[in-house]
């Protein structure tokens, strides 16, 4: 008798909380995310930029997929090799599933970005990663999805010539093509790792 | 048999807990606030005022009166009697002015002798704007309030209302959010930004479209500075202390 009352009570307990969790987010693993979570995720226009494999990356070839975008550009001094070596121990520490994660830079600077250069830099930090690179409106549509933003800072005694200020967030599409989280710069990998294995487990 | 009733009533209460949190007005009847045009702008719209009962479904055969006047004074408010068509009451109104107003929908139900009012501060746009974002409906007063009221204690909500974008860019209404935003570790460390307006917002590192809540739950201190389009200074500070 005992266990017809919690089998009722769990299972009525178990509607409520159904319940509550469709009126919040239609994501049933959003509360246990360590990220910033979108609620509801955001839809995404399809894009198709070309790759350092030698082919477009379109997005929504990669349904299923989890994909990692980073807006950044190969000479940036400061957070884009911060964030790469972030994401070379989060890809390692999930023991580099490539067929699950896919780790793409897109740079913002394609005047000096060429598609070879782009693969040295990903390359540099793990063979997986890549660097897609569009120019004009290919790529400020994409940016303005993000809600990413760069601007460029002339430098005058540089060799560099410029610098470019860019958002600094790492984002996350989930295997439904929509994007899920955003990740502050700064976000410890092991919050990062936390939320890819549960998004992983749910797929 | 006993334990049945018992998880039952279990059930029973937290379905009525679970409905106080989610602001189920008295009487179990939410009044809703739409338009034609969507949002309102200056010049002849429709106000669209759905009474929707505890089970979702539209409550037909009530008299429904709405009042609107301008959130300052000097303007003289416009008030209308609503036609109730397909489970909807329509009540046509002409707005001279942009800027925010104070609508009033008050709304005497079948068998209810107590009339049932809502608040809602709308922006009253110029011209229709070409886009509505992702908001189908203005938000009254009491959501509002019973959103703050209701929120976990370890949460600082941030509520963008609709027309934020209008009032900062000509310079009028006030500030959303202060220009320091101080999170505590061992206290409110939850960040949630509700984006009700129709466009897009930038919260120093957060970008928000609209209809979207985003909820970042920081676990270590933090320091962000950016730009912030809910400000009349354009930027913001957020530190999460520990």
């Amino acid at each position: 008798m005992r266990r017809s009352f919690y089998a009722v009570a769990f299972t009525l307990l178990l509607l409520v909380g159904c319940t509550a969790a469709d009126a919040s987010t239609d994501l049933p693993y959003a509360n246990q995310l360590r990220g910033a979570v979108l609620d509801p995720p955001r839809m995404l226009d399809d894009f198709s930029l070309m790759a350092t494999t030698g082919e477009p990356f379109t997005l929504s070839e990669h349904r299923g997929e989890i994909i990692l975008l980073y807006f950044g550009y190969r000479t940036c001094p400061d957070f884009c090799p911060t964030t790469f070596a972030t994401l070379k121990r989060i890809y390692e520490e999930l023991g580099e599933p490539a067929d699950r994660i896919k780790v793409l830079f897109v740079t913002v600077d394609p005047e000096r970005d060429t598609l070879e250069n782009l693969a040295l830099y990903t390359r540099a930090f793990h063979e997986d990663f890549i660097g897609v690179r569009g120019e004009g409106e290919e790529l400020t549509d994409v940016m303005a999805q993000f809600g990413v933003v760069a601007q460029r800072q002339q430098l005058a005694d540089s060799p560099l010539s410029y610098l470019i200020d860019h958002t600094a967030s790492l984002f996350l599409v989930g295997p439904d093509g929509r994007l899920q989280v955003q990740y502050l710069y700064g976000t410890d990998y092991r919050d990062i790792v936390h939320d890819l294995r549960i998004i992983m487990d749910a797929a | 048999m006993k334990y049945a009733v018992a998880a039952v009533t279990i059930l029973v209460v937290v379905i009525g807990i679970s409905a106080v949190l989610r602001n189920q007005p008295t009487g179990g009847v939410e009044i809703h606030l739409s338009s034609e045009p969507f949002p309102l702008a200056v010049g002849q719209s429709t106000l669209l005022v759905s009474l929707i009962d505890g089970e979702g479904a539209p409550v037909e055969g009530a008299t429904v009166e709405v009042n609107a006047r301008m959130a300052h004074e000097g303007m003289l408010p416009v008030a209308g009697q609503a036609i109730e068509s397909n489970g909807q009451y329509r009540a046509f109104v002409t707005l001279p002015m942009m800027g925010e107003w104070i609508v009033d929908v008050i709304a005497r139900l079948p068998q209810q002798p107590a009339p049932q009012q809502e608040r809602f501060e709308v922006y009253v746009y110029p011209i229709v704007p070409p886009d509505s974002g992702n908001q189908t409906r203005y938000r009254s007063v009491s959501e509002i309030d019973n959103l703050f009221a209701s929120r976990p204690s370890d949460e600082y909500w941030i509520v963008i209302p609709m027309g934020t974008q209008a009032l900062m860019r000509s310079g009028q209404g006030d500030d959303v959010i202060p220009e320091e935003i101080r999170l505590d570790l061992s206290g409110r460390h939850v960040l949630v930004i509700r984006n009700d307006d129709i466009a897009d917002h930038v919260v120093g590192p957060f970008f928000v479209r609209s209809g979207e809540i985003i909820r970042q739950r920081f676990t270590s201190p933090a320091e962000f500075q950016g730009v912030c389009t809910i400000r009349h200074g354009a930027e913001v500070s957020i530190i999460v202390e520990s």
